[in-house]
C-alpha cells in the first residue's frame, strides 16, 4: 500500500517502506501484486527502491510485464483514438473514461496500467449511432455478456481478431444518480466535457473525471487497489489544478451521489493517502451504510471473491431510493443474465435449470447478505499518511 | 518509366508515440510497430507517394545521405507491402 499511495503519501512513508521491502517474502509479493494487477506499476515502483538484487525474480517479472503492456496498450491506444475520432466526426459526444487515455495521461507510459478493454462514454440517445459507427471498425454488437449489473451500463462489443480489444460504450458509469435513467452523472459530465484538441471526442473536466472515477470504484463494490491507484497517479498528476471541494458541487447538484461519492474518497484516502476531506465533506462517509460498506470491500481481494460483499456495497451506497433498481440489477435477473453468471468458470458446478437458478440466485444472496451482515467484517487496512 | 505509388490501405489504423509507430489492421488482424526512421515512412504513405517522394521525406527527417534514403524507403515499402499495410497504386 506505501508503494502505491499517492506522491505526499510514498514520500512520508519512504523510510517505513525502504525497511518492510527488507523482510519481504519475494515470492508472496509477486503473487500479490499479480492478482492486484499492480505489477507492472508497484511492481516496477518497489524494485526501483529496494533495487534489482533484492529481488530479481520481480525485476524481471515487472520489466516483462511492462514491456508487453505497453505494447498491449499501444494497440488499444490506436483503436481508442480512431473510434473516438469516428464519433466524433459522426457528430456523437463521446470521451474516453479509464483505459489507455488514462494510463497515458495519468502514468505518462501505457505499460504502466494494463488495461482490459476500453471504455467510451456517449449521449443516452446516440447509443445505437456509436455502436454503429464501432461497426465500422468490425466490431460486433452480440447479445448481453458478462455481469448484469454492468451490461444496464453499457453495450459491450466484441472482434473477430484477438488483437483488436474489447469495447464497451456506456452511456450511464452507476445507478446512484438521481437521473440514472437517463445517463446520470455520466451525461452531465459529457455535457460539460470539451473537446479534444486533436478531434478525438471530448476530455472531462478534472472534477467530473475524478467522481467518475470514484463512482466506478464505488459501483463495483470497492475492490482491490487498482482503482485507488490510478485514483492516487490521478491526484498526483491533476490535484493541485483542481479548485477547493470540487465534488461538493456535484453532490449539491446530485445529493443522492453523497455517500456514495464520499465513502470512495473515504477509502481511497485510507488506502492511498489521497485527501479526500480537500475534495467534499466527507461527513456522508461516517452513515452507517458508508461505513458498512467500506467494512466489506476487499482491497486485497481475498480468495475466494466476496462477489456478495461487492453486491452488498453496491445496495448499500445506493439506498433506499435505488431500492428497486439495485433489485433488478443485482437480485431479479433475467434469464440470459442467469444464464451468462452461472456458465462463468467461478459459478458453482451444479448445473441447475436456469428458471430454478432465477429464483435461487437472490435466495442465496440474502443468505449471504445476512452472513456478512452478522459476522464481524474487518476494517480496511488504514496507513498513517501524515498529509498533515 | 514513372515510379508506382505507394498509399496505406483504408484498413489501417495508426498512431505515432513517442518511441514508435503503431499500425494496426482491423480487417487482418495485422500490427507492425515501427521504429523512428519506418514512422516517417509511414508518415509519407498516408497520401499516394512514389519511393522517390517517401525517400525525399526520410532523407530530410532523418539527415542521412540520398542513396541510403532511398534503400530504406524501398525496404520498408516492401515490408509494409508484405504484411498488407500499403497497397502499391497503378
Amino acid at each position: 500500500m506505501m508503494f502505491a499511495a499517492c506522491a505526499a503519501g510514498r514520500a512520508n512513508l519512504l523510510r517505513r517502506a525502504e525497511q518492510l521491502l527488507g523482510v519481504c517474502d519475494e515470492r508472496k509479493l509477486c503473487s500479490l501484486l499479480v492478482r492486484l494487477r499492480l505489477l507492472e506499476y508497484v511492481g516496477g515502483r518497489m524494485v526501483a527502491t529496494a533495487g534489482e538484487g533484492r529481488f530479481p525474480q520481480l525485476a524481471l517479472r515487472a520489466r516483462g510485464a511492462t514491456v508487453a503492456a505497453r505494447a498491449h496498450g499501444e494497440v488499444q491506444a490506436v483503436v481508442q483514438y480512431a473510434a473516438l475520432e469516428r464519433l466524433t466526426k459522426a457528430g456523437i459526444r463521446a470521451a474516453p473514461l479509464k483505459g489507455p487515455d488514462l494510463a497515458l495521461r495519468v502514468y505518462g507510459d501505457l505499460g504502466l496500467r494494463r488495461c482490459a478493454d476500453l471504455d467510451i462514454v456517449v449521449d443516452p440517445e446516440r447509443l445505437d449511432d456509436a455502436v454503429g459507427v464501432l461497426q465500422t471498425l468490425g466490431y460486433d454488437s452480440g447479445p448481453p455478456a458478462g455481469s448484469p449489473w454492468l451490461t444496464e451500463l453499457h453495450r459491450r462489443l466484441t472482434h473477430r481478431l484477438a488483437v483488436m480489444p474489447m469495447v464497451e460504450i456506456h452511456w450511464r458509469t452507476e445507478c446512484y444518480s438521481s437521473e440514472a435513467s437517463t445517463g446520470g452523472l455520466a451525461r452531465a459530465a459529457l455535457e460539460r466535457a470539451v473537446p479534444d484538441v486533436r478531434g478525438r471526442g471530448l476530455q472531462f473536466r478534472l472534477a467530473d473525471e475524478l467522481a467518475l472515477l470514484l463512482l466506478v470504484y464505488a459501483r463495483d463494490g470497492m475492490p482491490g487497489l487498482r482503482l485507488p491507484v490510478d485514483i492516487a497517479a490521478w491526484w498526483d498528476r491533476y490535484g493541485s489544478q483542481l479548485p477547493t471541494l470540487p465534488l461538493q458541487e456535484i453532490i449539491d447538484a446530485d445529493p443522492r451521489l453523497a455517500v456514495p461519492l464520499a465513502t470512495a474518497a473515504a477509502l481511497c484516502e485510507r488506502l492511498v493517502g489521497i485527501p479526500a476531506a480537500s475534495l467534499l465533506e466527507i461527513s456522508p462517509a461516517r452513515s452507517c451504510r458508508g461505513q458498512l460498506a467500506a467494512r466489506l470491500s476487499s482491497a486485497f481481494l481475498d480468495e475466494p471473491p466476496k462477489h456478495s460483499a461487492a453486491t452488498l456495497v453496491d445496495g448499500l451506497l445506493g439506498g433506499r431510493a435505488t431500492v428497486l433498481s439495485f433489485a433488478r440489477r443485482r437480485l431479479l435477473l433475467r434469464r440470459g443474465h442467469i444464464a451468462t453468471m452461472y456458465r462463468r468458470d467461478d459459478a458453482p458446478t451444479w448445473r441447475a435449470p436456469t428458471r430454478l437458478l432465477q429464483v435461487q440466485h437472490p435466495l442465496r444472496q440474502l443468505i449471504y447478505f445476512a452472513w456478512y451482515m452478522g459476522s464481524p467484517a474487518p476494517r480496511p487496512p488504514k496507513i498513517e499518511w501524515s498529509l498533515g | 518509366m514513372r515510379s508506382d505509388r505507394y498509399v496505406k490501405v483504408g484498413t489501417v489504423l495508426s498512431e505515432v508515440f513517442p518511441a514508435r509507430t503503431v499500425i494496426v489492421d482491423y480487417r487482418s488482424g495485422a500490427v507492425a510497430y515501427l521504429n523512428k526512421a519506418a514512422g516517417y515512412v509511414w508518415e509519407a504513405v498516408q497520401s499516394p507517394s512514389t519511393v522517390e517522394d517517401v525517400a525525399a521525406a526520410l532523407q530530410v527527417q532523418s539527415e542521412i545521405s540520398a542513396a541510403q534514403a532511398t534503400t530504406d524507403s524501398r525496404e520498408a515499402l516492401a515490408n509494409l507491402e508484405r504484411r498488407g499495410l500499403v497497397t502499391r497504386l497503378a
